[in-house]
């Protein structure tokens, strides 16, 4: 099963483990990490923002216009923060690592 | 005697024109388009317009209601004869009634000067960004916009996920936290289309699509000092506390009074089987006629902020969701299978009082909230 590692605002880092096509918004949410995702997915909230280890960022595919535009409105916007809610876990992303903003 | 007539019969004969001339104007414009609103999700513009020429959204703003005297209570029954008959419009007319109260209770007269008319008229359709920062406030959740000062007024960026009543050029209340010191928080209002405020239809619902309901993007938005409602927010948030869930209940009200009609409907083919049912017309009739007056008793004095008038307000507001609740569950085992058919009445019913439920203040908000002034 796919796994990505999350670092919580506390510097502690949580292996979590999902099936393929699961978001990290979902398996941080069932971890009960404080990742929101109030919108379901639907970005209209930033509530799962993360901001993604720097050798990741390039790994993904890059953020839709729905996404940035979303992205944008974040008050501490990090080069290679991304909605978790976008990150779908599978074998091109298994081992992905992010931390949570303060 | 109906909730809408009891009210009205209280209010005297200015309640009785207002009410009666919006229930005209829910007949003519609103009832023939409830489905296209329910399943289309067109948003009822025309309607509302209409309804704010028969004097909907005026009844609680001292310089425009029809006899110079602030009444939520009016303003209530107002809300339920349209909610009587469709939900969305009902919870747009809340919207706009809160925007309302926002420039009523704001100490920004110019500003109060420039919006309130319109708003008042309808002319000026406008929500409220409140959920986000009324659940902040009781510490369910963070703020979603942070803002820095800037000369002549604040840059504020977030993302608030669901506003409603919204469309280009309509306006909103909404609070955001000052980045600098996060005890610190300013009310203003907003305008959907100025430089750096977008809105975005992102998610389709269970039902209530037809309420111009968007996520409202913030990207650095100068929001100038003459928009500002209050800095600080603090005073002007209790102020408008009672009233803006007062108001709410007008929605309410008017679902248990579409839903006990509906059960009168289905008894008149139905009334011999209905008969044995646990909770009949009869029983929601005489609980609604208790809850109304109730609510009346308390829009009297919209502006009392003691713990336990407080409780009272919140209580009346939580038994609103209770009896929605109830009161579409028991329309639906009347109706039986036609109830149960995409499209019908009965259906749309069920799907809107869960809507009264969890709308801030929701369910679970109000028990928190109840909770905590039983302890104080």
């Amino acid at each position: 099963m796919p796994v990505a590692f999350i670092t919580d605002v506390d510097g502690a880092q949580h292996m979590l483990t999902g099936a393929a096509g699961d978001s990290v918004m979902q398996i941080a949410r069932a971890a009960g990490l404080p990742v929101l995702g109030e919108c379901n997915g639907s970005m209209a909230c930033a509530t799962c923002h993360v901001i993604l280890d720097a050798d990741w960022a390039d790994r993904l595919p890059p953020p839709s216009e729905d996404e940035e535009g979303t992205l944008d409105t974040v008050f501490n916007l990090q080069p290679t923060s991304r909605l978790s809610c976008q990150i779908v876990l599978d074998d091109t992303t298994d081992g992905i690592r992010m931390r949570l903003p303060e | 005697m109906s909730m809408i007539s009891l009210t009205a019969a209280r209010t005297g004969l200015v309640a009785d024109d207002v009410i009666g001339g919006v229930r005209a104007v829910v007949e003519t414009e609103l009832a023939p388009i409830v489905k296209a609103i329910d399943i289309d999700g067109v948003y009822p513009d025309a309607a509302l317009r209409a309804l704010g020429k028969a004097g909907l959204f005026r009844q609680h703003l001292a310089a425009h209601a029809p006899d110079g005297a602030q009444d939520v209570g009016r303003a209530i029954a107002a809300m339920t004869a349209v909610g009587t008959v469709c939900l969305s419009t009902s919870f747009c007319t809340w919207c706009q009634d809160a925007a309302g109260w926002y420039l009523e209770n704001t100490d920004n007269t110019a500003l109060r000067d420039e919006l309130q008319a319109g708003i008042a008229s309808g002319a000026v359709l406008g929500g409220t960004g409140l959920s986000n920062p009324m659940k902040a406030l009781s510490g369910i959740e963070g703020f979603k916009l942070r803002a820095q000062r800037a000369e002549g007024g604040w840059v504020v960026s977030g993302i608030l996920p669901w506003v409603s009543n919204l469309g280009d050029g309509h306006w909103f209340g909404t609070v955001f936290e000052d980045a600098a010191d996060a005890s610190h928080r300013i009310m203003a209002m907003i305008r959907c289309g100025q430089p750096g405020v977008e809105i975005r239809q992102a998610a389709r619902f269970h039902a209530l699509e037809g309420t111009g309901t968007f996520a409202v993007l913030f990207r650095r938005a100068f929001i100038a000092d003459a928009q500002i409602l209050a800095d600080p927010a603090v005073d002007l948030v209790k102020r408008i506390k009672a009233g803006f869930i007062l108001l709410q209940t007008g929605m309410g009200l008017g679902v248990i009074r579409g839903c006990i009609d509906l059960m009168y409907e289905a008894d008149r083919t139905h009334a011999e089987t209905n008969a044995y049912l646990p909770k009949r017309p009869a029983w929601f009739e005489a609980e609604l006629a208790a809850l109304d007056e109730r609510i009346m008793q308390l829009a009297v004095t919209p502006h009392e902020s003691d713990t336990d008038y407080m409780r009272q307000v919140l209580t009346a507001r939580l038994n609103v969701s209770e009896l929605s609740l109830e009161a579409s569950q028991a329309a639906m085992l009347h109706a039986g299978a036609r109830g149960y058919i995409h499209g019908s009445a009965f259906n749309r019913r069920l799907r809107e009082s869960y809507f009264v439920a969890i709308v801030t203040p929701s369910i679970k908000h109000l028990q928190q909230e109840l909770a905590r002034l039983a302890v104080h």
